[in-house]
């Protein structure tokens, strides 16, 4: 009677033909598709260092498991109850619990079927190692497919038709796909790869850092040595000038005194003022500029200042120019300066 | 003996009562059936008989056994097709027969109950291909595969055409010569009257009336009614001066005269004296549909 019952189980298992297939050939296919792609054989980081027949094979188990447990199973139960198929068995000498009976081994029979085609297929073709500790293996996948068939019967035992059993059966799949790790493989390659960019970055922002403040020292330095340069021509130019009214002044410029020809006053002018002019230009102003790499401007500022109307005319005007005329071009550099040079230059001025 | 003794039987599913109380007893090979409507406690009465639901009161005993606690042995002796019972569609006829004689210690030949039901061009044909007719009769043959002494039917017509239903009936009256006691449960009331040595009819939950077809009619209204068109005008009052008629209508041109036995004969003789002709002459007899009205107060279906 069980050995009928099994056999024309079977049978209409069989004649169910896509079922079967599914569940058999399935994960051989994953095996095959995965272990064939060129380099498959490399252990691969993101697989945990396993090469892609050993984490297919693995992964086959639990879809060949997973598919007779949350799909097949619900499905035909589910249909069975539907149909009154366990009611007219109740009706009978035989207990409607041995068609459950018979359905349960047919899945297990199953179940080992599409494990030993795996583990064959992959030791063949890819030469994947049969489990190792093979108690361990086998008490997991025996634990995982009770686990499995247990959900499935429960579905089949709510459902109230064979449709609604495959559509709780697979609402539960997918979930079920990404709590043994499937998704969770995913996510982890995901995280992996932004933790790896965000290094990246981390990285190269240091780099630019370094350099940054290398550049600033740089600059600070030039600065200082702008300075004291600016403030040494000072000096000269203030001891150049000092000399220079030592050596003009006469008796007559006392008071009282009668007033100088002239000519004579616009040579006194003439020995200072424009030498002092043109110590100034180019010692101060223009190589400032051009410390600061403001290359096109210190010709132009030549220009302007060739354009302009002579001192010597404004001193003939009676004119005495308070502030020195390159004010303008120094104001961006005194900017940049560290403060006590700048507050030197502006005395100087 | 009884076969079946049902008695007092009460069964409520949470607060909702599906039977109240029912009391019948089945006779050995007759056919006796359980009418009533949709709804009424009729398959929940059977499912106790067959001892697939526990009672919460009353008694049950099948053959002298308690459906529940002798179930083994029960379902050796009592076979059951149940309301819309279907096989998976990928099943075969033979397979399916062969298979439930195989839960049997003394089968019926698979081959012969396939053949006597008709089936023998449909035993390779899959269960889902079977046309209505043919997996009705593939359910009786799963009844009857156990050679039971009693077959319980529930629901067996419902959903066939009439020739469909017609081949069913000859067919259960051929179980019932080889000995077999049926219970039939229905809410046709054709098939009832056409089939059931005896009848228990049942609504919401209580056995309104146990008796033959006939006697169920009879005791509801021992009423004849007479419709005819007269050739000729004709009094009322020539009519209702009979002992035998109670009441006298004219619906168009045609008269209805309802009464006691003898009502033919009697309203007859008088056209003849009148030298009146009677045409479209027909005789109405209350049937069983009149008596489930009278007794239950209610049409059924």
């Amino acid at each position: 009677m069980l050995a009928k019952l099994t056999y024309l189980e079977l049978k209409l298992l069989a004649r169910e033909v896509i079922v079967p297939a599914v569940v058999l050939l399935l994960p051989l296919a994953l095996l095959l598709g995965f272990g064939f792609q060129p380099g498959a054989n490399k252990a691969q980081h993101n697989l945990g260092g396993q090469t892609a027949p050993e984490y297919m094979a693995a992964l086959g188990v639990g879809i060949a498991v997973t598919i007779l447990g949350l799909s097949i199973l619900p499905t035909t139960l589910a249909g069975y109850r539907e149909k009154g198929v366990l009611r007219r068995m109740a009706t009978t000498p035989v207990r409607p619990a041995y068609l459950l009976m018979v359905q349960l081994l047919i899945y297990v029979a199953m179940a080992i079927a599409a494990v030993a085609m795996l583990i064959v297929a992959a030791r063949i073709l890819f030469g994947t190692p049969v489990p190792e500790r093979f108690p361990a293996f086998l008490a997991a996948f025996v634990l995982g497919m009770g686990a499995l068939f247990g959900i499935g019967l429960v579905i089949a035992a709510v459902a109230p038709s064979s449709k609604a059993g495959t559509g709780i059966g697979m609402l539960l799949f997918f979930p079920s796909t990404g709590a043994v790790g499937m998704l969770f493989t995913v996510l982890e390659m995901r995280r992996r790869e932004i933790l790896d960019r965000l290094a990246e970055a981390n990285a190269s922002l240091e780099v630019a850092l370094e350099e940054n403040a290398g550049l600033h020292a740089q600059l600070l330095v030039q600065a200082r040595e702008a300075g004291v340069l600016d403030e040494r021509q000072r000096m000269a130019r203030e001891i150049h000038d000092t000399l220079a009214q030592g050596f003009t002044r006469r008796p007559a410029d006392g008071p009282g005194a009668r007033p100088l020809p002239r000519r004579a006053q616009q040579a006194g002018a003439r020995g200072a003022r424009p030498r002092r002019r043109r110590h100034h230009q180019p010692g101060g102003g223009a190589a400032a500029v051009r410390q600061r790499g403001d290359h096109q401007d210190a010709p132009a500022a030549h220009l302007r200042q060739a354009r302009r109307p002579g001192p010597c005319r404004r001193r003939r005007q009676g004119v005495r120019t308070g502030s020195p005329p390159l004010t303008g071009l120094r104001r961006p550099w005194s900017q940049c300066a560290p403060a006590p040079v700048s507050d030197r230059t502006d005395s100087s001025a | 003996m009884p076969v079946i003794d049902v008695r007092n039987l009460h069964k409520r599913y949470g607060a909702k009562v599906a039977v109240e109380d029912v009391s019948f007893a089945v006779e050995e090979g007759e056919i006796f059936g359980v009418l009533g409507p949709n709804g009424a406690g009729k398959t929940t009465t059977v499912e106790c008989v067959a001892g697939l639901r526990a009672s919460d009161g009353g008694t049950v005993s099948v053959l002298g056994l308690d459906p529940r606690r002798d179930r083994a042995e029960l379902t050796r002796r009592l076979g059951v097709q149940l309301q819309a019972g279907r096989l998976p569609d990928k099943m075969k006829v033979r397979e399916a027969v062969e298979l439930y004689a195989s839960f049997y210690d003394r089968p019926a030949d698979p081959g012969r109950l396939i053949e006597e039901l008709g089936l023998a061009e449909q035993r390779d044909t899959r269960f889902g291909r079977l046309s209505g007719g043919q997996q009705q009769r593939v359910s009786i043959a799963l009844a009857l595969v156990g050679d039971p002494r009693i077959a319980v039917l529930d629901e067996l017509t419902t959903g066939l055409d009439p020739q469909a239903r017609r081949d069913t009936w000859r067919l259960i009256e051929d179980v019932r010569d080889r000995g077999v006691t049926i219970v039939l449960v229905t809410h046709f009331m054709e098939e009832a009257e056409r089939l059931c040595d005896r009848l228990a009819i049942i609504d919401a939950g209580r056995v309104v009336a146990v008796d033959t077809p006939s006697g169920l009619v009879s005791r509801v209204s021992p009423e004849q009614r007479v419709r005819f068109r007269p050739s000729a005008p004709l009094e009322d009052h020539l009519l209702r001066d009979l002992p035998e008629v109670r009441t006298v209508t004219r619906t168009g041109g045609q008269i209805v005269v309802t009464g006691t036995d003898g009502l033919l004969q009697a309203v007859t003789s008088v056209l003849a004296r009148n030298h009146i002709i009677a045409a479209d002459l027909r005789v109405e007899q209350s049937s069983l549909d009149d008596a489930f009205v009278a007794l239950t107060g209610r049409p059924l279906d």
